[in-house]
């Protein structure tokens, strides 16, 4: 298994995903249908972004609804939000914790991949004693200090063409530091309990936008491996877009855990969490 | 099970052969630049502009300074009552016979179930917010009717009531100070230093904002389509929708064993309240409904203690 996950990260991961990006015959995916009308509110989906000139820019993109908040800035060179290359940074600030992440990022027409460091502080939530099975009570006990964690949080997501819907792999190994021995944690980004070392989450879906449409539908499965528990959870849902505009998308999400070693309800799936997405970016 | 490095080698390069195979010849996309672009302009039906146009009405009251206001008020009480935390001396333990009934009768021996019913009021107040200011101000009347006036002025009045029922919600259930029922199995099936039984939150009972907030956007969002028009000859559709999935909400509260019966009994009195009379100042206490007036029959939606009734006139 870690020869199969060194493969995935090695070069030559890196050499392909790189041509992937970049080769021509990408040129149109990530256009999305709907290119043609005027929306009132900003540009139609698909145009602004694609069609503007390479170059430093700092952007934003903030995706907001009920009771949460999740802004983005980044800092690059390329077409923002199309075709790019540069620096991510992600405040993550709710009830139970507080932190950030910083990171590189590739952003191409076919694929995307970033790296960074992540670090966690929790309002009341420990380190958890190592044990088979969890529920959504163990979480929420504030029982020795305070957890916090930094995370090597890396991600790779590739789009392939089946016609006119597209295949999209995520892959999201992710390395956690700071946990003390014969503990877990829950890992607020990836809402599982894992322990030291390493996390792997992946999802395969495949987008497709309902004819006549631009609201996107991609059903969607999600394993999530833990190294140190030796266990897998798995969700399975559908995710939804609806693109306003090139700045406006609502998206929502329904990933309900179908097998997990855990009992965490809410706190460890995607229920019809409503949002907003807004982009932008200097000229 | 293991890999030996000559196979997987002999994998990469394999994987590697036919990626690059596959940009070669796989048919390419459309691109910008080499294609017309009217004949690849795909036909958007539900677009901007897909549904009618609708106009803020000229006689109904705008969103004004009063408005902002009171939601400014509404958001004081709500954050000073937070701020201030519940009243020490509250009813703590258990609840009235009547509320001792309930939940006794509904109540879920499985903590999963109560967990899940947890989940599924959180999950429909969202949906009962995101639909209000995303579904219907933004993407109904701002989008797809490409009337954008209305669209600002829904989101007001909808930001109105939310602020309003949250300040009320908040200030009665700090000053009040009510245990929850779930408050009494602290040290026994709970652990008492988990969050659940260490928060502020433990005695915020009465009255239920979850339920008040889902009925306050259920009679909002009925309000908004019997003035404006927005489900043509059927504004009774969203009144319904509306008010089943806020009694879904108040019922699953008390089997969450997160309220009593009578918080969330409260809850959707006040709810409903608030969420009828601010648009009925805005629209003229139903002096504007082009949706009904033009039909021979109507029908009159009416929330009633956890629940809704619909009566047909003809």
């Amino acid at each position: 298994m870690r020869r199969l996950l060194a493969g995935l990260t090695g070069a030559k991961a890196v050499v392909l995903l790189a041509l992937w990006a970049r080769l021509g015959w990408a040129q149109g995916l990530a256009t999305a249908p709907g290119a043609g009308f005027q929306s009132p509110l900003g540009s139609p989906p698909g145009t602004r972004w694609s069609g503007g000139r390479e170059r430093w820019f700092v952007s934003g993109r903030i995706d907001g609804g009920f009771l949460f908040l999740r802004p983005r800035v980044s800092v690059g060179y390329g077409r923002p939000h199309y075709d790019w290359l540069g620096l991510d940074v992600v405040p993550t600030v709710s009830f139970s914790a507080a932190g950030g992440y910083v990171g590189a990022k590739v952003e191409g027409k076919f694929a995307q991949f970033r790296s960074g460091i992540l670090y966690q502080y929790s309002f009341n939530r420990s380190y958890l004693p190592a044990a088979p099975s969890y529920d959504v009570r163990d979480i929420d006990v504030l029982d020795g200090p305070r957890a916090s964690y930094f995370l090597w949080d890396s991600e790779v997501e590739v789009y392939l063409p089946l016609g006119r819907p597209r295949l999209r792999y995520q892959a999201q190994p992710v390395f956690a530091a700071g946990i003390p021995e014969d503990h877990n944690l829950y890992l607020d980004n990836l809402r599982v309990i894992a322990g030291p070392g390493l996390t792997l989450r992946q999802r395969l879906g495949v987008e497709f936008f309902w004819p006549g449409t631009t609201i996107g539908i991609t059903p969607d499965v999600e394993v999530v491996w833990l190294e140190a528990r030796s266990a897998v959870v798995v969700r399975a849902g559908v995710q939804l877009r609806w693109l306003l505009s090139d700045e406006f998308e609502v998206r929502t999400t329904f990933l309900p855990v179908w097998s997990s070693p855990d009992h965490l309800g809410r706190a460890s799936s995607d229920i019809l969490e409503f949002s907003l997405r807004w982009r932008w970016a200097t000229n | 099970m293991r890999f030996r490095p000559r196979t997987l080698r002999f994998a990469h390069v394999l994987a590697a052969w036919l990626a690059l195979a596959y940009a070669a010849l796989a048919p390419r996309p459309a691109c910008a630049e080499d294609s017309d672009p009217k004949a690849e302009e795909p036909a958007i039906r539900l677009g901007p502009g897909a549904l009618p146009a609708v106009e803020y009405p000229k006689t109904a009251v705008r969103f004004g300074v009063v408005d902002a206001v009171l939601s400014g008020l509404g958001a004081s009480m709500a954050l000073g009552a937070t701020i201030a935390g519940p009243a020490g001396d509250g009813p703590h333990g258990t609840g009235t016979p009547f509320d001792e009934s309930v939940r006794t009768a509904l109540l879920p021996s499985s903590f999963d179930v109560q967990l899940l019913f947890r989940d599924t009021s959180d999950a429909l107040l969202g949906v009962a917010l995101s639909y209000a200011f995303i579904g219907d101000a933004l993407i109904h009347a701002s989008w797809l009717r490409k009337s954008a006036d209305v669209g600002i002025q829904m989101a007001l009045i909808d930001s109105e009531v939310t602020l309003l029922t949250l300040g009320v919600s908040q200030l009665t259930a700090n000053a009040v100070g009510r245990e929850r029922p779930f408050g009494r199995t602290c040290g026994s099936e709970l652990d008492p230093d988990s969050a659940q039984c260490t928060w502020n939150d433990r005695y915020l009972s009465f009255f239920s904002t979850h339920t008040s907030l889902t009925f306050a956007m259920a009679a909002v969002t009925c309000a908004h389509h019997n003035a404006l028009g927005l489900s043509g000859r059927h504004p009774w559709i969203p009144c319904a929708v509306g008010f089943t999935a806020a009694a879904a909400t108040a019922f699953s509260r008390i089997m969450a064993d997160q309220h009593y019966a009578t918080d969330v009994l409260t809850g959707a009195a006040v709810g409903t309240l608030i969420g009828f009379a601010v648009p009925a100042v805005h629209y003229g206490f139903g002096r504007f409904r082009p949706g009904g007036s033009a039909s021979p029959t109507h029908v009159v939606v009416l929330p009633t203690f956890g629940g809704v009734s619909v009566t047909g006139v003809w």
